[in-house]
């Protein structure tokens, strides 16, 4: 099978802090990974390097997503051909309605792709379908993007422009963390549904929980810029069990 | 005044001619005191507070000439305009140019004709808001002007359409100032557009000068626009307002374009109940300088005014804003909102930005605020995370930014210069 996402000694940094240190991932079509790792270990850099934040400094290696130079492209050209991230920390973004920016989102995304763009009606009854996915409140649709949208709210969006983007890949950005048990369920639902054999997840979460619902195929520890170990999804309960220092003992020796 | 500073505005005032057709000539009540005023009046300068920010050398060092009446006006941002339209070149009102649909209790003329033929009204309201006195542009405006519209508007009168009005200044150092006289009697109302056009590259200096009486619950509705296309073109537009008691008064000022643009706008809120309505917003770029001073003053009790100006200003653009709020003794249950919100985009850009608010009533509510930021780059990545073009997601916030006050603006056609939709 062609990989869908290839990392290939991944190393990146922010104002000359190097974060990323020649960081190697490969996911293929279809497939969930989840990846854990101490705070500060580079999760959120690793998902900003991908989605093209250009705060980041990459400074080597390369990532192919299918069949394209990632590292080449922009946010925007990124997002065209189908990679999403649903943000850890959702900005607020006062002024821009989210069904707008959602419709110039998608108009481009069509034009990239040359396929018709949606008519208002194709239009409206997506975004009814995929809000009612998500069960994201039919008002909170038409606000400003975030704006005074509490913590669990904006977690939920992230996964409803999710759906309504369709992308190839998501990286979901401990979309779990802040989110009720029936506000984790519903996510965690919204995802599964989008669950195909072209479509891939990169999870990235502190809890065993949030796997509890949506069961990866593979689990990684990310620590201090690099993948240090992988392994099925049982790893996900025994690191919950143990913690970290064993893994950082491995490493030392 | 320095002995060189005098001689300075002697110079000045000197191109100006003062010949029969002033339409100070037709108002000897006001003669003695201009004269005064152009004599003691210093030319603003740095330590001149209301001018801090906005030099006027440029001005008084250049050479001028009063415009022709006859000199061409070019494009129009409203070619599809089928209300009535007014057009003055160089301020001078021309008929020609101008389609008017005769409406009940409207009388619209140039300010020469109404000397004549409506001489007591002018005379009456003319100069009698304007600041002449304080003010070395609005003496100079009052001394040298020779036209201007003229309209009055009988009691309750309510016109079926808005009335544009299109002041084109153009020609090599033309000179253009008019002077303006707007009379809405008991119950009128009156939804304006005013655009004000420097026409071409030429080198102009446009003082322009409004008095709009607003009767007693009149409504007054006005969307002014100025596209100062040239680069050595400056410009001053006063408006002054007197607003009877439950009236209304809705101001937009959109600056689409200028190089040197001084905005003033005075309300005096002389009647109880007033509604004040002051918007306002900028996009500037490359050395574009726009200055907007507005003053309310709140004399009586029970109005309520509202103001809300917002800037962007990218590369080496600079504005300033001034807004004075007098909320007096006997304003009590006055509500006084102000803000002024700004984005500058290039560490070459600057804005100067001074709410004033003087407040010698207790039972009121009154706030402003000012704000002055860099543009959201976090926002910007969102957007393009979602797969917006780096320049859409850019316009976006921009929109967004200035959005507030867009939807403000009465007139769709004036909406749709922003490229919103109607
Ligand atoms: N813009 C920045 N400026 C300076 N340092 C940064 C910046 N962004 C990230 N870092 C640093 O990079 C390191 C990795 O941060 P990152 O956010 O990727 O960690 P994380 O694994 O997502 O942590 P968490 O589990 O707490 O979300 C941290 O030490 C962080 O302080
Ligand atoms: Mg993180």
């Amino acid at each position: 099978m062609k990989p869908l996402l290839s990392i290939n000694n991944l190393q990146a940094e922010v104002e000359g802090h190097e974060i990323l240190k020649g960081l190697n991932l490969t996911i293929n079509p279809g497939e969930v990974h989840a990846i854990m790792g101490p705070n500060g270990s580079g999760k959120s850099t690793l998902a900003s390097v991908l989605a093209g934040n250009e705060d980041y400094d990459v400074t080597g290696g390369s990532v192919d997503f299918d069949g394209i130079d990632l590292l080449d492209i922009d946010a925007s050209e990124r997002a065209k051909e189908g990679l999403f991230l649903a943000f850890q920390y959702p900005v607020e973004i006062p002024g821009v309605s989210n069904i707008n920016f959602l419709r110039a989102a998608l108009k481009e995304i069509h034009e990239h792709k040359e396929i018709d763009p949606l008519t208002a009606k194709e239009f409206l009854a997506k975004v009814k379908e995929k809000s009612a996915l998500v069960e994201l409140d039919g008002k909170l649709t038409n606000r400003s993007v975030n704006e005074g949208f509490s913590g669990g709210e904006k977690k939920r969006n992230e996964i409803f422009q999710m759906a309504m983007l369709e992308p190839k890949m998501a990286i979901l950005d401990e979309t779990d963390s802040g989110l009720d048990i029936d506000a984790l369920r519903i996510v965690a639902q919204g995802v599964n549904a989008m669950r195909s054999p072209e479509r891939s997840f990169l999870l990235i979460t502190h809890y065993q929980r949030l796997l509890d619902y949506i069961v990866p195929d593979f689990v990684h520890v990310l620590y201090k810029g690099q993948i240090v170990k992988s392994g099925p999804k049982e790893l996900a309960l025994e690191l919950e069990e143990k913690g970290y220092d064993w893994i950082k003992e491995e490493m030392a020796l | 005044m320095t002995p060189v500073q005098d001689h300075k505005k002697a110079a000045f005032l000197e191109q100006f001619s003062k010949d029969e057709e002033v339409l100070l000539a037709s108002l000897p009540h006001l003669q003695a005191s201009v004269k005064d005023a152009l004599e003691e009046l210093e030319i603003p300068h740095r330590r001149t507070e209301s001018w801090k920010y906005t030099r006027v050398n440029k001005i008084i060092n250049k050479e001028w000439k009063t415009g022709s009446s006859n000199a061409p006006s070019s494009n129009s941002l409203f070619p599809n305009w089928e209300g009535s339209r007014v057009v003055l070149v160089n301020g001078f009102f021309r008929e020609d140019l101008s389609t008017l649909k005769p409406e009940d209790g409207l009388v619209l003329t140039s300010m020469k004709d109404a000397s004549k033929q409506h001489g007591e009204v002018l005379g009456q309201h003319c100069a009698s808001l304007s600041g002449q006195k304080e003010e070395l542009f609005e003496a100079h405006n009052l001394a040298f002007a020779k036209d201007g519209l003229f309209l009055h508007l009988n009691k309750n009168a309510a016109l079926k359409g808005s009335i544009l009005l299109e002041n084109h200044v153009s020609g090599q150092r033309t000179s253009a100032q008019n002077r303006n006289l707007i009379i809405l009697e008991q119950g009128a109302q009156l939804n304006m557009i005013v655009a004000h056009y420097g026409d071409q590259e030429d080198p102009i200096f446009s003082n322009d000068l409004s008095e709009v009486f607003v009767g007693e619950n009149a409504q007054f509705t006005c969307d002014l626009v100025q596209s100062y296309q040239g680069e050595e073109q400056f410009a001053i537009n006063t408006i002054w307002a007197n607003q009877a008691k439950n009236s209304r008064f809705t101001l937009s000022t959109s600056t689409l374009q200028g190089n040197w643009v001084r905005n003033n706008v005075n309300v005096r809120v002389s009647g109880e109940n007033c509604e004040t309505n002051l918007y306002g917003t900028y996009q500037l770029r490359n050395k574009q300088h726009v200055d907007n001073h507005t003053m309310i003053d709140h004399k009586v009790p029970h109005c309520e005014s509202n103001e809300h100006y917002k800037g962007i200003l990218y590369d080496q653009s600079t504005g300033v804003f001034n807004g004075k709020v007098f909320v007096r003794e006997d304003a009590q249950k006055t509500n006084a909102f102000q803000q002024n919100g700004n984005i500058v985009m290039s560490d070459n850009a600057s804005m100067n930005s001074k709410p004033e608010l003087e407040i010698y009533a207790d039972d009121v509510k009154c706030s402003h605020g000012s704000t002055t930021g860099q543009f959201d780059e976090e926002a910007v990545f969102y957007l393009m995370a979602r797969g917006i073009s780096e320049q859409n997601a850019r316009e976006l916030l921009v929109k967004a930014f200035v959005g507030e006050v867009l939807e403000k603006i009465h007139h769709p056609e004036v909406k749709a210069l922003f490229g919103e939709e109607e």
